[in-house]
């Protein structure tokens, strides 16, 4: 981030990667972006050479399920809060391109 | 100009465990109704969180194994984030940096084609487009995949195929999967680049291939449209410019789909809704010991049987039917043993299998009755042993009463056969001048001996008798 | 004169079983009270009087929590009730099935009296990003109530419900409970399961009770608590038990952090500390000044970024097909965090940051392991101020986390913390104290809290509404 100024395409591309549309009067959040960006390069004043990540904080592993089936919603409560459905399925009119 | 093509293919199979991958909803989601297989997990409504299937993991891990693979101690999930209807979460829980199952291999014909990797994850939710619409049905979200990667060792259609019947062949006889592609349960994409002398193509990945020979002639069509494309444009392959195309089976062709997202465009990091999964060595043994014998062993076995390629290729084809074939057997290492029961099963039995539309069914494998039956081959004809079988398999009745009843023993004691053919030498003069002239007519004799014995005769001792009494002059 | 709605859980409790009242009127008490002050106060986002109101009728007070009202925070699911999370983009949700947590405490017999307001999704430190208007602290209505818990803290600081649920990230329970004077208690990461609570940051998301005392508190918190097999990060174990109560604090001790005074601490802050270490020290601890804490500068930068990264994926389930608006819905501070999520995330920069904050978390850690060898627990102020004014946060991108840097450590390490009340600035705003001890030392959190608790009177103390 820092030597990586936010340049306007990086910040539209990172707006479609998070499928945001960012307003004109929001575009100060690109300032914002470098804001953070500059606060966080701090972390390099660690040494974090050897140092295994922290992901799982408990510290657990082998977490797993036994391969039985338990019941399901409904169709209807499923459905119960979907704007556009049809026939029992969800119905968009979003052209998202995969 | 030397034209080698590359070819890798990457296959989604899908695991017929009864629950999704990460949820207890029922898995199966073929001809039921849309959106009732589904529950806060697999819907993805806020809040809900994801549990592994522990069959799952470990058919993934087998299936690995069988495909040769070492199995990581340590393994976690990751999450892809991108968007799309049909994908609940916004993103899906798959592996990358460390999958359960790593480098393995399959011998295709003698070359072996390396796997990169065999890995865990869930499958989306199935889309309809309906004029400018998308129906969206969740029966499908989080089912079990298991994606098996392969390095581009491939170099042509036929190895293609191939790989991949092999694949699907292994995937049923370790009983995790329908491994189906016209139904879905197995899907492949494959990736397509030529080597033209020194110079490299960009990569094509092809998606929407709904059957092998679709594979088949999507791989040929990428591989002479990239050959034309080079000639003309002379673009090399980089890092940036791989494309995905899509097939399309009616025109037989290829069309660009979209430039492939860059693999850091998903935004990969480890799930944190799930702790890391770790098998011992022990726990790996242990699953090691589920996988059956798998076809290629079991060819090599039948081969030391002395039966032909072809033959120990169909026996073992499908794991019921070979363990059929190994049962029927019961341990005898007669070659004459094993083909006559090869003959069987592979001929009349799988014929009428087909026209009953059923699998084999190993309890009505009885060993003793093709001993029996072995045992009393020279007195039926080929025919009649036909017959047997399939009665015997499909009754259970014992196949030498069959013979008795259907009184289908041949006749092969020489006194009786003697007399019919006395008969018929008598009856047929013209015909026994025809031998004296020439001796192949023999066939026309033997012909008149199995009418006169309604078919009983034995045909080769009949013709050797016939023979006697002519040349005896008589 | 006490009305109902004043009562602790304890004295409800009491007060049923001894048919001084009955279910029905303790939960009407607490609904005149909403009534009278919520249009001000804006704790609720939505109010279940109807239902709450049936079910106290058939309320079964023999049951742990059976007739108590129970104010949720809006990020919890809560079956057939509207769930918002402060969002416009969750409008008109009513959630579809209920969150663990939530099943616990219905099974317990609670009734849930309403839906608390939060900053939108949970992000921020205030309450003042709710996208329905910020919640008051009912000590001051000029002044924020903290957050992200703001509206279930207010809630119970005023009075509107006996007992509430909140989560915190990293400080939503324990500083909106220091800003508005009542308990919060955040239990060790995966003690309480998050099935069912939006998630905002799934590594540390933990929910927990806010309080008028330490004992309720506790008590809400062994109803809330215990392993859930649709929670694969949740403890297996059996729910947390509250330990016997200790009579004084000999031979325990308690650490100092020196780096948990940084240079915005408000004056008040630091001499309400240092009096309540002199409480400690006549109950029988020894204080122990801990120089050589990790600065929590460090934190903030390692929350910012596993924060934002997180949350850009855990709000990318939200796209207006199955439930909810579409994404146009989400208000600036959303789109802020998952934009800068998504950039932490992507090519070129997720070895620079997200591998390297996870990696420094590694060293938070290994820091409050390195501290725990000299002292059985660590004190100090939840935050550096008291509650700030409205319209603090107007501008300051980075708020919430600069905010919360005293309880973000802790977060980061999944270790269990209080906030305590332990005084009042000079123009009456309240201050919490934080206990914190190695993961899954409820027990001891509980104990030094409650004596300090006993031995003090600051929780007694009520806002003039």
């Amino acid at each position: 981030m820092s030597g990586n100024p936010i340049t306007d395409a990086v910040f539209q591309h990172t707006a479609k990667l998070s499928r945001l549309e960012i307003k004109p009067e929001e575009s100060y959040i690109k300032d914002q972006l470098a804001q953070a960006a500059e606060y966080v390069e701090v972390l390099k004043e660690l040494n974090t050479d050897n140092i295994i990540p922290t992901y799982q904080v408990n510290h657990k592993s082998n977490v797993l399920r036994e391969d039985i089936v338990e019941a399901s919603l409904s169709q209807e409560l499923a459905l119960s809060q979907a704007e556009n459905t049809d026939n029992g399925y969800f119905k968009t009119t979003a052209t998202i391109k995969k | 100009m030397t034209i080698t093509p590359i070819i890798g293919l990457e296959v989604h199979v899908e695991l017929k465990t009864k629950s999704k991958m990460f949820c207890g909803c029922d898995a199966n989601h073929f001809h039921v109704e849309p959106n009732t297989h589904t529950c806060p997990v697999c819907l993805g409504l806020p809040g809900a969180l994801p549990v592994p299937n522990k069959t799952a993991c470990e058919w993934c891990v087998k299936l690995g194994l069988a495909l040769g693979c070492s199995i990581n101690e340590e393994s976690f999930f990751e999450r892809k984030n991108y968007f799309y209807p049909d994908l609940a979460k916004g993103y899906q829980i798959t592996q990358l940096q460390k999958p359960f199952a790593v480098s393995g291999k399959l011998n295709i014909d003698g070359r072996e084609i390396r796997i990169n990797r065999a890995h865990m994850e869930e499958d989306t939710g199935k889309s309809v487009h309906v004029d400018s619409s998308t129906l969206l049905d969740f029966n499908r979200s989080g089912v079990p995949l298991v994606e098996i990667v392969s390095e581009p060792d491939l170099q042509s259609p036929e190895e293609a195929k191939k790989y991949l019947n092999k694949l699907q062949q292994i995937i049923r006889y370790i009983g995790v999967s329908d491994a189906d592609i016209e139904k879905g349960s197995m899907r492949c994409e494959p990736t397509v680049n030529l080597k033209i002398d020194n110079f490299y193509t960009p990569l094509v990945e092809i998606k929407n291939v709904a059957s092998l020979t679709g594979v088949m002639n999507a791989i040929q069509y990428e591989i002479d449209r990239q050959a034309k494309q080079f000639e003309i444009d002379h673009i090399e392959k980089n890092s940036t410019n791989k494309t995905t195309r899509g097939w399309d089976a009616d025109k037989n062709q290829t069309f660009l789909q979209r430039e492939k997202e860059g693999s850091a465009d998903y935004r990969y990091f480890p799930e944190p809704d799930i702790p890391p999964i770790t098998f011992t060595k022990e726990q790996v043994e242990e699953i090691k010991k589920t996988i059956p014998e798998l076809p290629d062993q079991k060819i090599i076995k039948y081969k030391t049987l002395n039966l032909s390629d072809y033959d120990a290729n169909l026996l073992a084809d499908d794991s019921v039917f070979s363990s059929a074939f190994e049962k029927s057997l019961n341990n005898s290492t007669d070659p004459e043993f094993a083909k006559f029961i090869a003959n069987l099963l592979n001929g009349p039995i799988r014929t009428n299998l087909n026209e009953t539309q059923s699998e084999i069914d190993i309890e009505k494998i009885n060993p003793s009755y093709f001993q029996e039956l072995f045992s009393k081959k020279s007195e039926l004809s080929s025919s009649a042993i036909k017959q047997i079988v399939v009665e015997s398999y499909q009754t259970g009745i014992d196949p030498l009463e069959i013979a008795k009843t259907k009184n289908l023993f041949q006749v092969s004691d020489t006194g009786t056969l003697e007399e019919f053919a006395k008969q018929v030498i008598e009856a047929n003069p013209k015909a026994v001048e025809d031998y004296r002239k020439n001796p192949l007519a023999i066939g026309f004799l033997v012909g008149q001996l199995m009418k006169i014995s309604k078919g009983s005769a034995n045909p080769q001792s009949g013709k050797e008798i016939l023979e006697k009494l002519l040349t005896n002059g008589r | 004169m006490t009305t109902l709605n004043q009562l602790t859980l304890k004295e409800a409790k009491e007060g049923l079983k001894s048919n001084k009242f009955s279910p029905t009127e303790l939960t009407q008490s607490c609904l005149d009270r909403i009534k009278s002050l919520d249009k001000k106060l804006n704790s609720f986002v939505t109010v279940c009087e109807e239902d709450a109101l049936k079910q106290a009728q058939s309320a079964d007070i023999f049951l742990p929590l059976g007739g108590i009202p129970i104010a949720v925070k809006d990020n919890f699911l809560t079956k057939d009730i509207r769930t918002t999370a402060s969002s416009r983009l969750l409008d008109n949700y009513i959630a579809q099935y209920d969150a663990t947590t939530i099943t616990k405490l219905k099974n317990a017999g609670a009734i849930i009296i309403g839906k608390t307001n939060l900053d939108a999704w949970a992000h921020g430190s205030s309450t003042e990003t709710s996208d329905y208007g910020p919640t008051l602290n009912p000590w001051n209505p000029e002044h924020l109530p903290g957050g992200s818990s703001g509206g279930s803290a207010a809630a119970i600081a005023a009075d509107e419900t006996i007992i509430s649920i909140g989560s915190e990230t990293a400080g939503s329970i324990r500083q909106p409970a220091s800003w508005c004077g009542v308990v919060g208690f955040k239990p060790t990461y995966g003690r309480v399961s998050r099935y069912g609570v939006i998630a905002m940051k799934s590594s540390t998301d933990s929910p927990g009770p806010i309080c008028k005392t330490v004992d309720d508190a506790a008590d809400v918190l062994e109803i809330m608590s215990g392993g859930d097999p649709y929670d694969a990060t949740s403890i297996n174990e059996a729910p947390w038990k509250k330990p016997e109560i200790r009579t004084n604090l000999n031979g325990l001790k308690i650490g100092l952090p020196l780096s948990y005074f940084p240079s915005q601490t408000q004056p008040e802050v630091k001499s309400s500390i240092l009096s309540a270490v002199e409480t400690l020290k006549k109950l029988g601890a020894q204080i122990i000044e801990l120089p050589d804490v990790l600065d929590p500068k460090y934190s903030i930068a390692v929350y910012t970024i596993l924060q934002r990264s997180e949350v850009s994926s855990n709000l990318a389930r939200f796209d207006g097909i199955r439930y909810g608006h579409d994404r146009s819905f989400f208000g600036t501070e959303a789109k802020r965090r998952i934009m800068l999520g998504t950039y932490s995330l992507s090519a070129g920069y997720y070895n620079a940051y997200y591998l390297k904050a996870q990696k420094v978390r590694t060293l938070i850690c290994q820091d409050f392991d390195k501290q725990f060898q000299k002292v059985d627990a660590l004190i100090g102020p939840v935050s550096p101020t008291t509650a700030l004014k409205l319209g603090a946060t107007e501008g300051q991108s980075m708020f919430g986390e600069i905010q919360d840097m005293l309880v973000e450590p802790s977060s980061i390490s999944g270790l269990p913390g209080i906030s305590i009340p332990c005084g009042f600035d000079k123009v009456g705003l309240p201050i919490g104290l934080q206990i914190i001890t190695p993961q899954k030392r409820e027990d001891l959190v509980y104990q030094i809290a409650k004596l300090f608790e006993d031995n003090t009177e600051y929780h007694l103390q009520k806002p003039q509404l």
